[in-house]
């Protein structure tokens, strides 16, 4: 597998939203058996130009409806505070666990 | 954290703060990274990478959801569409279908320059010649032997055989489904099929193999054409050969393409889901089931049959035109097989589209994006945008408007039922008659009679040792005049044949390609029928409606033909005027159907300004939405003799790069009309903002990068996007000034 193309394939899938999940995995899994590298280039490249298309897109589509810019903004406040609460719950075992083992390796010194 | 943990943390980093020069073992150190990492980061960059990926994707298929339209879900599925192409090879076989057609073409021009005056021929290149020779013409429709007797003569009966025109088993589409090659094949073989059965019904009849044999006139990859004189069988007895003709080619050609589909089905079923595998599988299924089985459509091609009455070329084109028309008759009426040509059946059809007409007439269509087009606009013909898609099978009503679109499909093949594009124009068939049928492949002074001399003395075969005086004679003339005609396209003299293009191209070192594409040709010629048709429909009086009839009959495609000339004839001025009078006498040009004219420069020879320069001259005279070109500057790496097969390789690579700049040419038009139906713009407002917009300039240019847009006066280059904003920017302000 040309491994370090399709990582930089799959984050650029990560950055599309003109395609369905379903398009996107099936893009990725075929890339995964795909021995060409050159294939993948070309692949690489038309996905860079779709994410330039896409960024017109958004601009267009924003000053045709601007309120799509405030739900963009609401639902990005929404999960990052869904990632926050999750970080500080982990944060909170994690940092349990660590300080646990510190202590035993401070103990067993 | 409990402030009990905290206490306990502060505790340890004091204990274990590093300093400077300290060793510590490998356990300690960790315990320290975990431990002075953890409470200096922000909460942001503490999230670990999948955290980070899964915010990011959840809010990339938020917006996705949200905006995800029609117009988006489209442009997703041509570029889903170009991934599969790439990961399926296609474009990869598409290109080696392309390069083994060029190969052709070149090895045939290499076998053309090499004939001297003393070389023979072996078998191969002898057949070679001579079919090019006879593709040159309407075969030997217009031709005559070497006594000159004109191979149509009165009495004579002329049969058009029409391969099929249901949309499903048309070449393009099967071009398409099956690919090039595999459909090449079924057209040779129903070429076979059609010259081998029309051999064996005319035994029946006691007509042996030879004189049948010279009753084959013509075949090519869209119809073909036999003739039968009345004293040889009577008019009703050729209909019924036909009938039995077309029988037998359908059902052996259901047999034959059975297992191509049936072979396509299995390949495709092998590969990776993906729309383009869903759409392909679809489309084989129907063929297999509602074309290929017990109770199917089949493989239906039609025939037309009408009589030569006169002496003269008019006579002759008017019997051949009658039977083309007659055989789409018979396929749009869709009764039998075929039909001797009757004005009162072509009245049929010029009925039917009047009354498709007056149904739909106050109608409106909504197509799959959720434009509504009003189908007859201000009352009068098709809408020409969907008249376009319609045609190139490109329009997708919503479900609610398939029995429109079913109808209009109709419409579009009933108009159709007069596409015949000759090389000439009616008016000089009737003052000039055999003069401009000679002159009409491009300037040639022979007479066909020569023509034929030559053929022959080619069919002989070369001046051997024991030819005598008169063959060495014979075939030192026909060489030169071959040699001649060959190079030279049949159409037009002043550009080269394409055979000859495609040889001396590759050659180039540092060549400017320079790609013209007249646009709208055919969606033209099909407005031009329909406006005279539904003209002539709407006379009342019935010896002037038939009258009108017979000229739209007699004048058929003469519009386009001039135009196409007057296209060819800017393009040699142009030439002339930049790049010098005796350069415009062999332009190194190939002349693609009529609307294409494909051109290589040298840059060595002639500078990249004069190019520039030779281009704009040309658009300024053709129509400014009528063309759309790109230059390809491609600098060769292969060198010397040994590389000759890498440089057609390399111009074959040109051309198709060429494709992709013509898509973004029309991408950009497209993008024009799209707007502009959105903006509700008007006519008139539209052509303004067209001036605005330059786009008649708009040269679509590739210096080895990626294509852009050249208009006139505007030193920036546009990518696609940079264009679209452009032209957005500009009809927008036109609505708002409005």
């Amino acid at each position: 597998m040309n491994y370090e193309l399709v990582l930089e394939i799959e984050s650029l899938l990560n950055k599309i939203f003109i395609f369905s999940e379903e398009d996107k995995n099936g893009i990725l899994n075929r890339l995964k058996n795909e021995p060409e590298a050159d294939k993948i280039s070309k692949i690489k490249k038309i996905l860079e130009e779709t994410i330039e298309y896409q960024g017109r897109l958004i601009e267009r589509k924003i000053s045709e409806n601007p309120s799509l810019l405030e739900k963009l903004e609401d639902k990005k406040k929404e999960l990052i505070r869904e990632a926050l609460n999750k970080y500080q719950a982990m944060l909170k075992e994690d940092d349990r666990s660590k300080i646990n083992t510190i202590l035993t390796r401070i103990d067993s010194l | 954290m409990t402030t009990e943990d905290k206490q306990a943390l502060e505790q340890v980093v004091e204990r274990y703060r590093p300093t400077i020069g300290e060793k510590v073992s490998v356990p300690e150190a960790k315990a320290r990274a975990v431990v002075f990492e953890i409470p200096q980061r922000s909460w942001v960059e503490n999230l670990r990478p999948a955290e980070l990926q899964s915010l990011n994707a959840e809010l990339i298929n938020f917006l996705g959801q949200e905006i995800r339209d029609q117009e988006i879900r489209n442009e997703a599925e041509k570029l889903l569409a170009e991934i599969s192409e790439i990961l399926e090879g296609k474009e990869q076989e598409d290109f080696s279908e392309f390069y083994n057609r060029v190969n052709r073409m070149a090895e045939s021009a290499r076998v053309i320059d090499s004939i001297n005056e003393t070389r023979t021929l072996d078998a191969k290149e002898q057949a070679q010649v001579v079919r090019r020779l006879r593709e040159r013409d309407w075969g030997k429709l217009l031709g005559e032997n070497t006594e000159g007797i004109p191979n149509l003569a009165e009495g004579d009966q002329v049969i058009n055989v029409l391969s099929p025109t249901d949309e499903k088993l048309q070449v393009k589409f099967l071009n398409d489904l099956i690919g090039m090659s595999a459909n090449d094949n079924l057209i040779e073989k129903r070429r076979d099929f059609t010259v081998e059965y029309f051999k064996d019904g005319l035994k029946k009849f006691g007509i042996s193999e030879e004189d049948a044999k010279k009753m084959n006139l013509e075949q090519n990859y869209k119809m073909g054409f036999f003739k039968i004189s009345k004293d040889q069988l009577a008019p009703e007895k050729v209909n019924d050969l036909m009938n039995e003709v077309c029988e037998r080619v359908n059902q052996a050609m259901k047999e034959k393409l059975r297992p191509v589909i049936k072979q396509k089905i299995e390949e495709w079923g092998n590969k990776p889901d993906s729309n383009e595998k869903s759409k392909k599988l679809k489309a084989l299924k129907i063929l297999i089931e509602n074309y290929l089985g017990e109770n199917g459509k089949g493989y239906k091609i039609n025939f037309g049959i009408s009589a030569v009455e006169g002496e003269g070329y008019e006579n002759t084109v008017s019997a051949v035109s009658q039977a083309m028309e007659a055989a789409r008759t018979a396929s749009i009426l869709g009764e039998a097989y075929g039909e001797k040509f009757s004005d009162k059946r072509l009245e049929k059809v010029f009925g039917e589209i009047a009354a498709i007409r007056q149904k739909l007439i106050n109608e409106k269509v909504e197509d799959k994006n959720g434009q509504i087009f009003e189908l007859f606009p201000d009352g009068g013909g098709l809408n020409f945008k969907v008249l376009r898609d319609v045609r190139k099978g490109k329009f997708e009503a919503t479900d609610t408007d398939q029995e429109k679109l079913d109808n209009l499909k109709k419409y579009v093949k009933c108009i159709n039922v007069i596409d015949a594009v000759k090389p000439f124009v009616h008016e000089e068939i009737q003052s000039h008659g055999k003069e401009a049928v000679g002159r009409r492949f491009g300037g040639f002074e022979e007479t066909k009679s020569a023509e034929a001399e030559i053929i022959a003395t080619f069919e002989k075969g070369g001046s051997g040792e024991s030819a005598n005086d008169e063959d060495k004679e014979a075939w030192v003339k026909a060489v030169k005049e071959v040699k001649e005609m060959l190079s030279r396209d049949a159409k037009d003299r002043r550009f080269t044949s394409r055979e000859k293009f495609h040889k001396e191209a590759s050659q180039i070192k540092n060549c400017a390609y320079v790609f013209f594409d007249k646009i709208d040709v055919g969606p033209n010629q099909l407005a031009n029928a329909e406006h005279a048709i539904l003209d002539a429909m709407a006379i009342k009086d019935k010896s002037k409606r038939s009258k009108a009839i017979e000229k739209i009959k007699m004048t058929a495609g003469d519009e386009t033909t001039e135009e196409m000339r007057m296209f060819r004839e800017h393009t040699v001025q142009a030439y002339k005027e930049v790049f010098g009078k005796e350069e415009a006498d062999f332009i190194l040009g190939d002349i693609s159907g009529g609307d294409e004219i494909n051109l290589a420069l040298d840059l060595d020879r002639f500078p990249k300004e004069e190019v520039d320069l030779f281009i704009q001259k040309v658009q300024s005279k053709e129509n400014v939405r009528a063309v759309n070109l790109l230059v390809n500057s491609n600098e060769r790496n292969s060198d010397s003799e040994a590389g000759s097969d890498n440089r057609l390789k390399e111009h074959c690579m040109a051309f198709k790069k060429g494709e992709d700049g013509g898509d973004l040419a029309k991408a950009v038009l497209e993008k024009v009309e799209e707007l502009a139906f959105a903006l509700r713009l008007s006519e008139s407002d539209l052509k303004k903002k067209m001036k605005e917009l330059r786009l008649g300039s708009m040269v679509v240019v590739n210096n080895g990068e990626d294509f852009k847009i050249r208009l006139d006066g505007v030193s920036k280059l546009f990518s696609k996007d940079e264009a679209f904003a452009f032209i957005g920017a500009i009809l927008k302000g036109g609505k708002e000034k409005s």
